[in-house]
């Protein structure tokens, strides 16, 4: 039982200190290799400056909201699972097709455009803020009031620490997502990744389909 | 003897699937549909990197008023998104061939036995292809349509001098309104009479093509276009995510990456009437659109 206490002891302590030294909960001085997470990460959310719909007929009550949520959603989801969360624990991102509709998701996880989503294979980044994290979202009204698709204009500009040097991250382009099965799905592109740091050069990966 | 109806065939590509913003403003008193577009091939739209997709585009001639029309201006475009290239295959009305159900005629009866589903199916046999979509206009609103874009650049192949159609043109590179859109769509007081007819045709839908190019192809601008489109199509079978999908891909295709060829054949009768019968050249063309919807021309 001492034994156990003083482990218990000493996980606290360590958890006390990591917290301190990091702004999002991640320990600096575990960069470059797996690191713990010991607090709850500093929340990376898009904001939607603007939405608008094209309309031939007026949107039914809580259409645009509803799309407004739905597409919100999809790129939450993104953002926390394929973009902050690989860039955090250095793992890869998973295949995608959680955000794409089922024929683009076939293309992204197959080709090259993957890297215009994810950020794979660089270190553990800690400390990531969002300089920017904005989405300008039109939505096209049909005749019957509904929206069945909608263009997002994101801009995300993420800034951390990689093995000891700053580290930018961007996402700058459109997505047009349809509802296909349980949610809102990006279902064409044209985006743009930049990630920059000091200590290589700035990499650029476009993709459109 | 029937007095040939005017066609805008010319402007449908780019007019019907990315239809400035401009358009609206002289457009939005009108009520009835300048456009229809059917889905014919009921497969999901999804075209695979490198595969063609087809589309039939016709004007009819059908006046104000008219319900029965025959297609008089008949334009395959195979599109290739993954070369993102394309051909305008510009097939003569008189062309003589197999319409499902109906025996042997000229093409453009097919409209009149069937509608647009025919034409299709008339036009597929003929080819060898699978078509998914017809987009048909006539040509009510579209010299307004023209003008409103702002006219055409055109390069104009030959000097037109025909009170026929009002055509008088020099050669060379000028911009068109409506009207001499129009005119020029329908003068086959020329060499070549209905073939290079058809062939000012598809010259014209690339010049309209690349003027909607110019205006912008982000998907806010498409959504936009598509909204104003709306208003003046009928819409079969074809929802909105898919008419997106049509219009980004039309102004994917940069203008000089299209190739404008017309269905070699040669003038003949059937019966009393007179017909073009395809050539062994023109099968040459068909073969080569089937594999990856593009000729070489």
């Amino acid at each position: 039982m001492r034994r156990l206490g003083g482990l218990l002891a000493a996980l606290a302590c360590l958890t006390m200190t990591a917290a301190a030294c990091s702004a999002d909960g991640v320990s600096t001085a575990a960069a470059g290799r797996a690191t713990t997470s010991t607090a709850p990460q500093a929340p990376i959310a898009f904001t939607v400056t603007s939405i608008t719909v094209e309309a031939t007929a007026d949107p039914l009550p809580g259409t645009v909201e509803g799309a407004r949520a739905g597409v919100e959603s999809t790129l939450k989801l993104w953002l926390d699972e394929d973009v902050v969360g690989p860039l955090r624990s250095a793992q890869p991102a998973g295949d995608l097709r959680h955000v794409f509709s089922a024929a683009t998701g076939e293309r992204v996880a197959t080709t090259a455009d993957r890297a215009a989503f994810v950020s794979d294979g660089l270190p553990p980044v800690t400390g990531i803020t969002a300089e920017t994290a904005t989405l300008v979202v039109v939505g096209l009204v049909d005749p019957d009031g509904q929206i069945p698709i909608v263009t997002v204009h994101l801009e995300l500009k993420l800034k951390g620490q990689a093995a000891g040097s700053p580290l930018t991250v961007e996402h700058v382009g459109d997505v047009v997502l349809i509802p296909e099965g349980d949610r809102w799905r990006i279902d064409s592109y044209d985006l743009r990744a930049t990630r920059d740091t000091p200590t290589a050069p700035a990499t650029t990966t476009t993709a459109k389909s | 003897m029937r007095v040939c109806h005017p066609r805008l065939v010319t402007l449908l590509v780019g007019l019907s699937l990315a239809l400035g913003p401009g358009v609206m403003h002289g457009m939005a008193a009108r009520q009835a549909p300048v456009f229809e577009i059917h889905k014919v091939d009921e497969a999901h739209f999804n075209p695979v990197a490198g595969g063609p997709i087809f589309l039939l585009v016709l004007g009819n001639d059908a006046r104000p008023g008219e319900v029965i029309s025959r297609a008089d201006g008949i334009h395959l475009i195979g599109v290739n998104p993954g070369a993102g290239r394309a051909t305008i295959l510009n097939i003569p009305r008189d062309t003589y061939t197999a319409i499902p159900g109906h025996g042997t005629d000229k093409i453009n009866a097919a409209h009149v036995y069937g509608g647009p589903e025919l034409m299709a199916a008339a036009v597929a046999n003929l080819v060898g292809v699978d078509i998914g979509y017809v987009i048909t206009t006539g040509f009510v609103g579209l010299t307004a349509m023209v003008d409103e874009l702002g006219g055409v650049d055109v390069d104009v192949p030959t000097a037109m001098s025909d009170s026929n159609s009002g055509a008088f043109f020099s050669a060379g590179p000028q911009r068109l309104d409506g009207t001499a859109a129009l005119a020029l769509s329908r003068n086959r007081g020329i060499a070549g009479g209905d073939f290079n007819r058809s062939r000012n045709q598809g010259i014209l839908i690339l010049a309209a093509l690349a003027k909607l190019r110019a205006e912008g192809t982000a998907p806010s601008r498409i959504f936009r276009s598509l909204t104003v489109l709306m208003r003046h199509t009928t819409l079969h079978g074809v929802g909105l995510p898919e008419l997106y999908r049509l219009g980004r891909l039309g102004l994917s295709i940069d203008p000089s990456n299209v190739t404008n060829v017309t269905m070699p054949g040669v003038s003949g009768s059937a019966g009393s009437a007179s017909v073009v019968f395809p050539t062994s050249g023109a099968a040459g063309v068909f073969a080569d659109m089937r594999d990856d919807g593009l000729a070489t021309g």
